[in-house]
């Protein structure tokens, strides 16, 4: 590098330093700096973008120079990150250029992948729908975007009358939707990350936030290092990064979670720390409902307090682990009013049979305690995902919904749906989808055994390595000639090398795209470089193959007056790849879809003010002077335009149609699958810091590699020395499903107690969902990937990890 | 030749680290406990290795990154 350029670089790498540096809460503007722009030089084109990793949302900058992205900057102006970001962004910019980009469609031919044209790939899939267009499935993303998702979603409802999609967004944040919904009648967080500067308390609910929300993480921290006193509880069942920072760690047995939330609604009535007015103006109690049903029944508050009587401090030590003194002391926090406390989750609360029921208990406690509806008081899931909210939860891309909180099942809905989509009345099929876990049962099981899905078509996620029970939803289909397999990715995969036919994808800043994060920041960017040889957007695939089936005269591919379902203005011919970005096609589709955005106040701003934006939080509603205001508190009227004046607090998608949110009444149960003599350990699964979900971006990237080259099972020192382990040793992890071999990482990243072993997905070398369980939530559907019951055994000396 | 810009968040109260020490590190001006660096590294194995070692300091809460330059990679990939 020449010197001049390196001083300049320097200046501009200082510059950034300097000015994140300068950033304080994020209420706070950044101070005036030199923008690193200016000192990147002409050459440098630069434009904003969200991360492309995790569902904190950080925003970059990024910059470009003869069509490749050639530096990375955190984005000052952005009230997400303000200017930071963790290692996973610093690489952000190099996901795109790993060696082995797919750069052209490949068909399997006498069993090896052969090089076809898009022509003849986007044909193949047009067969596999008209041989049979219900037994066809779409397998979506929490990484699609908003276009993305909203287009494979009219594609299949709008125009299949066929409601099997479903995102991989199922495995890890369905419990949390069904929370909400059970407890507020509509989905997604009241408050915002604006809690996080407000909190006096967080408490982490079984999430490791410094692995894998590190930014939103460094709010808590930087915090505490400006002198603030914020006290960190870590309810978990390991000790990980996040537990360094804590004042409590709460070591609980899988499941406990269910006995601690009961045990501190327990301590609120019996100490009288409940908070009454709360309770008497904006609360009513449920129950389970026979058949069991997401809304149950209605309950009474005699009802509640004999259930939560059994759950004493003692009682709940008993069932959770966790002292009696720890469950007082959470009581009293809940029970103070002078403090605001946030609770944070993400898998550990999703990924659980019980799934629902510990949302709805978690949103019980802070609503009882009437810790709710202010700044830094709330009960927060997050996503992993950098759009499992924007696209899979506001589109509605799961088996039985509709965009903008509508579902199939509901007649209105159905109708409004295809008025908005201009389709025929009945086009929309009635009857829910296939779940993920039976979409991939239905795929696995032989046609003459009733498996009526023949292809799937699965776009930005990578299911042959993270579905659980892999011997057992995955490998079969693989096996059977009737059942075909699509995959649209960026690189090879563990789905891809078992695919009949495998699309070359656009990624990230190589197309137009919109993401919604965790705390409902929707958020836009444009297409800055091209995709390598013939890689193609998602969006595009989708367009072209409903294209090539309204070319044959499939009648779903038609609106009402005989036009093609993804007709655009001037009619500009959009399936043709040549002619996809004559216009803005993401702009079309968002405009589309934001009518449905105002069916359950979840109201977006027109395409163009999110270009302008650093994302904004929904409902984001225009005010009188034309300007648009978003929303950070919900429900709460000092900022939610929706609540009626004079109200404080108001639930209006209340379950119960009386402004009221409801408190759950759930008993603690024992998961499905615990330690027998057979198999004596439990096995928890989870993500690292370094890798994004499976690795096949970040395992693409040198440092990132280099930082975490492979997977490992954490294992107790004790339990190694009982069973003759020693660190880097080859060992069997082994369920009744299947097995894995993993070397051991002894007092490593995490320390599990004794009798539990955690083993990280990422590593497509090592797959860990051959052991993994496919029980499930019975709302939610999600399975729990947190606990089942294995045995370790040793193999052969291996290098340590 | 990599160029990072990070901001390390120092433990309330302890001073930057020595392994700050180093010809390729340059050092910012501290705002609070936040303290702005620039890392020019040979390789980008160095860069990382150099942000880790921050990291494990006993004086430093966390090793944020605010700007990489990374056109030396993508020039010579296809
Ligand atoms: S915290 Fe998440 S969104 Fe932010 S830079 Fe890291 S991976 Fe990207």
């Amino acid at each position: 590098m020449n010197p001049d350029r390196r001083t300049f670089l320097k200046g501009a790498a200082m510059a950034a330093a300097t000015a994140a540096a300068a950033t304080g809460s994020a209420a706070t503007p950044p101070p005036p700096v030199e923008d690193i722009r200016d000192r990147m030089g002409p050459g440098v084109h630069w434009d904003k973008a969200p991360c492309r990793f995790c569902g904190t949302g950080c925003h970059v900058q990024v910059g470009t120079r003869d069509g490749k992205v050639v530096a990375i900057a955190g984005a000052l102006e952005a009230e997400v990150n303000k200017g930071l970001l963790c290692v996973k962004g610093y690489h952000v910019g190099l996901a795109l250029y790993g060696q082995d980009r797919l750069t052209t469609p490949l068909l399997r031919k006498d069993g090896k992948l052969v090089p076809i044209s898009w022509e003849q790939a986007i044909g193949v899939i047009a067969d596999r729908v008209e041989m049979d267009p219900a037994g066809f499935a779409f397998y979506g993303s929490g990484q699609w975007t908003i276009p993305e998702g909203y287009a494979a979603q009219k594609f299949m409802k709008g125009g299949l009358s066929n409601n099997h999609i479903d995102p991989n967004a199922r495995l890890c944040m369905a419990s949390a939707v069904t929370g909400f919904l059970a407890v507020y009648g509509v989905d997604e967080p009241a408050g915002c990350y604006t809690d996080l500067d407000e909190a006096d308390v967080v408490i982490l609910w079984g999430n490791n936030p410094a692995e894998m929300h590190p930014v939103l993480f460094s709010r808590i921290i930087d915090r505490r290092t400006r002198g603030e006193n914020v006290t960190l509880i870590d309810i978990q069942t390991r000790r990980t990064r996040s537990t360094a920072h804590a004042d409590h760690y709460l070591e609980f047995q899988p499941h406990g979670d269910l006995a601690i939330a009961n045990g501190i609604l327990h301590l609120l009535v019996a100490n009288g720390t409940y908070d009454q007015t709360f309770l008497d103006q904006h609360l009513a109690f449920r129950k389970a409902s026979d058949p069991p049903e997401l809304k149950g029944q209605a309950a009474t508050w005699e009802e509640f307090q004999a259930h939560i009587a059994a759950y004493t401090p003692e009682k709940v030590e008993e069932l959770s682990g966790v002292s009696a003194r720890d469950i007082r002391m959470l009581g009293d926090l809940f029970g103070r009013r002078d403090l605001k406390i946030t609770s944070l989750w993400c898998m550990g609360m999703n990924q659980h049979t019980r799934g629902t029921a510990i949302n709805s208990l978690v949103h019980a406690v802070h609503l009882l305690s009437g810790h709710f509806g202010k700044p830094g008081d709330a009960p927060t899931s997050l996503t992993g995902q950098p759009s499992a909210c924007g696209t899979v939860r506001e589109v509605g891309t799961l088996a039985h919904a509709l965009p903008g909180g509508r579902v199939v099942a509901n007649d209105k809905h159905r109708q409004q749906s295809e008025e908005f989509w201009n389709v025929p009345a009945g086009r929309v099929n009635a009857k829910p989808g296939y779940h993920t876990v039976k979409m991939w049962e239905q795929f696995s099981k032989p046609k003459a055994d009733g498996g009526d899905i023949h292809t799937i078509w699965v776009q930005v996620t990578n299911p042959g390595q993270t579905l659980p029970n892999r011997n057992a939803l995955f490998d079969p289909s693989r096996k059977d000639p009737d059942k075909f397999l699509i995959v649209s990715d960026v690189y090879p995969t563990a789905t891809t090398v078992e695919a009949d036919l495998v699309l070359p994808s656009a990624m990230w800043v190589e197309k137009n795209g919109v993401f919604g994060n965790s705390e409902r920041r929707t958020q836009q960017w444009f297409r800055q470089v091209k995709p390598p040889g013939q890689a193609r957007d998602d969006c595009w695939q989708t367009i072209a193959v409903a294209h090539e089936l309204f070319r044959r005269g499939m009648p779903g591919m038609k609106d009402k007056d005989g036009r093609f379902l993804f007709a655009m203005p001037g009619d500009v011919p959009v399936w043709d790849w040549n002619r996809y970005y004559d216009i803005n096609v993401d702009e079309v589709l968002f405009e589309e879809y934001r009518k449905f955005t105002r069916m359950k106040h979840k109201d977006l701003a027109p395409y163009q003010e999110y270009v302008k934006a650093y994302g904004m939080r929904w409902p984001v509603v225009q005010q009188p002077d034309g300007s648009w205001r978003e929303t950070r508190f919900r429900f709460s009227e000092f900022d939610d335009p929706y609540v009626e004046k004079g109200k404080g607090i108001q639930f209006y998608h209340s379950n119960t149609e009386d402004g009221r949110a409801q408190v759950w009444i759930h008993p603690h149960e024992y998961p499905p699958e615990r330690p027998d003599q057979d198999y004596p350990m439990w096995l928890c699964t989870g993500r690292v810091l370094e890798h994004w979900h499976t690795g096949t971006m970040t395992g693409r990237i040198p440092p990132l590699r280099r930082a975490m080259p492979a997977s490992y099972v954490e294992l107790n020192r004790e339990d190694a020395q009982r069973m003759g382990i020693s660190n880097g040793e080859l060992v069997r992890v082994e369920s009744r499903r299947g097995h894995c071999d993993l070397p051991v990482w002894i007092d490593g990243r995490g320390r599990p107690p004794q009798g539990y072993v955690f083993v990280p997905f990422f590593d497509e070398r090592m797959l860990i969902n051959r052991v993994t369980l496919e029980a499930h939530d019975p709302f939610s559907k999600q399975p729990d990937y947190k606990k089942c019951a294995v045995r370790v055994t040793r193999l052969a000396v291996a290098g340590a990890p | 030749m990599p160029v990072v810009g990070a901001v390390l968040h120092l433990r309330p109260g302890l001073e930057p680290p020595t392994e700050l020490d180093d010809p390729r590190i340059t050092v910012g001006e501290r705002n609070g406990d936040k303290l702005p660096i620039v890392v020019v590294t040979d390789h980008r194995r160095e860069d990382r290795q150099l942000l880790e070692q921050l990291e494990a300091s006993p004086h430093v809460h966390a090793v944020f990154v605010a700007f990489v330059d990374h056109s030396d990679l993508v020039e010579v990939s296809p």
